[in-house]
Parts: C-alpha cells; structure tokens; sequence
C-alpha cells in the first residue's frame, strides 16, 4: 500500500468513528431493551475505527512525517506543525482511551440505569467533539504543507 | 395483546425513571480514563520543558517519544482500570463523580496540551 493510501486510511476511519459515536448517541436517547444491542454495536464500531485511525496515523506519522514536518515548518504556516499537528498528535492519545472506554461503559446496564446511559452519551459527544477537532487540525496540517509547496 | 411500538414506548418509559448505579468497570475505567488523560497532559508538558532528559529517554525507550507516550497511557489507562474495577463497590453509586473524571480529564487535558502549544 502507498503511503499516501495509507494517510487516507486515517481520516477515514476517523470519520467512521465519528459516525459511529453519533449513532451510539442517537440511539442511547432513546435506550430499551429493544436497541440496547445496537447502542453497543455502534459503540465496538467506533472503539475499532479510532484504532484503526490510530494504527494507520501512527505509522505514517512515525514513519513518514518527518520529511512534511521539515516543509511546513519552513513554510508559511510554521504553525500547521507547531500547534495543529502537536496539539492533535497528544490529543488523539486522550481520543483513543474514550474510544475505548465507550464500549466498556456502553456494556452496562442502559435499560434501567440513568447513570449508565449518561455515561454512554457523553463520551460519545466526547468523542464527536474530540473527533471533529482531529479532522480540523488534519486540515490545518494538509493546508500547511500545500502553502509550503506553493511557496517553493 | 401489546403492539412492539407500544412495548418500546414501555421500556423506554422504565429506562428514563430510574437512577441506578454504574457497572464496576465503567466506574473503574471511568476514573481511569480522567486521571490517565490528565496524566498525558502532564507527560507532554514535562517532555517538552525538559527535551534532554525526558524527550531523549522517552525516544530511546521505542524509537519514537509518540510511541512511547501511547504505551504509557495505554499501559497506566488498563492497569488502573482493572485494579479500580476490583474495588469499585465505594464508587458506584456515585456516578456524578466518574462522569465528572471521565469527562473533565480528556476535556482538561486536552485545554492544557492546545495552551501548552499555544504560547
């Protein structure tokens, strides 16, 4: 696979998450015992898809972003790495745990327990939120290495 | 005879008046997922402020400083999970306090590491 389809791989299955999380929550307003199953399908599908994320990121990150964080920090937008991309490299790593964590909190007891399903709908808005600023940042970085290389 | 839409509005009925405890481990990984969030802040902060101590032995442990921070968030994040889990009986029934580490710890850490960034 090329590295390039390897960097697509990550927003990718980012966005899924995301996806995922907001069924989880859509679902979760509106918990029984008749989709209690689906709450935690969505919730296993988000957790697999944020790892994915991670998986595919990380390697390309560790692998092949040196040689783009050299160009955007020469570039115009110095800051696309020195705030975007730092922020969101050690952000991602609290995203992942609540990925984690929603199928963990999302095998609770959702029919009878208030708490429980609290617990499910605000780390899946977490993970909306988290997942919306990743994407945002991503563009940033993307941004920043497209002026670097209009501006050689 | 009850139709399935007038079940689901039953159930849905029972599920929204009654409180209830959390499970033990969503209690336990709850607070874990707060402090080891919080943890990650710290670790980010203090890797960056001290880049010849910290920066270099968190790199030569894998290779990568990022690597390394994932493994010692993962490892902290499962390890307090579980052991909290094991003695979460004092903590369920106060889900006010495991929402507030699960949401305050990713939501602060995250604040500390973007001003960190930031300045």
């Amino acid at each position: 696979m090329s590295k390039e389809l390897i960097l697509m791989v990550h927003p990718t299955a980012g966005v899924l998450a995301i996806l995922a999380a907001l069924w989880a929550l859509v679902e979760c307003l509106n918990a029984s015992a008749t989709n209690v199953i689906r709450i935690r399908i969505a919730s296993v599908a988000a957790a697999m898809m944020m790892w994915s994320a991670y998986v595919a990121g990380g390697y390309w990150y560790v692998v092949y972003y040196g040689a783009d964080k050299a160009l955007i920090k020469g570039g115009p937008w110095p800051f696309a790495h020195n705030f975007f991309m730092e922020t969101k490299e050690h952000v991602f790593l609290s995203l992942l745990l609540i990925a984690t964590f929603l199928p963990i909190a999302a095998f609770g007891d959702l029919v009878s327990s208030r708490s429980a399903r609290q617990l499910v709908l605000w780390s899946s808005a977490l993970i909306i939120l988290f997942g919306l600023g990743m994407e945002g940042a991503g563009a940033f970085i993307a941004m920043g290495a497209k002026v670097a290389l209009l501006a050689k | 005879m009850i139709s399935t839409r007038q079940q689901r509005a039953s159930d849905n009925l029972a599920a929204r008046t009654t409180e209830g405890a959390v499970g033990r481990y969503s209690a336990g990984f709850g607070i874990a997922l707060g402090v080891t969030s919080l943890l990650n802040a710290i670790l980010v902060i203090i890797k960056e402020t001290y880049e010849t101590a910290v920066l270099t032995a968190m790199t030569a442990l894998t290779g990568h400083h990022w690597v390394s921070q994932g493994i010692i968030d993962l490892v902290v994040f499962l390890i307090m999970g579980i052991a909290l889990g094991r003695i979460a009986e004092r903590w369920q029934n106060s889900p006010g306090l495991i929402l507030a580490w699960a949401l305050g710890g990713p939501v602060i850490g995250a604040a500390a590491i973007a001003s960190f960034y930031l300045k």
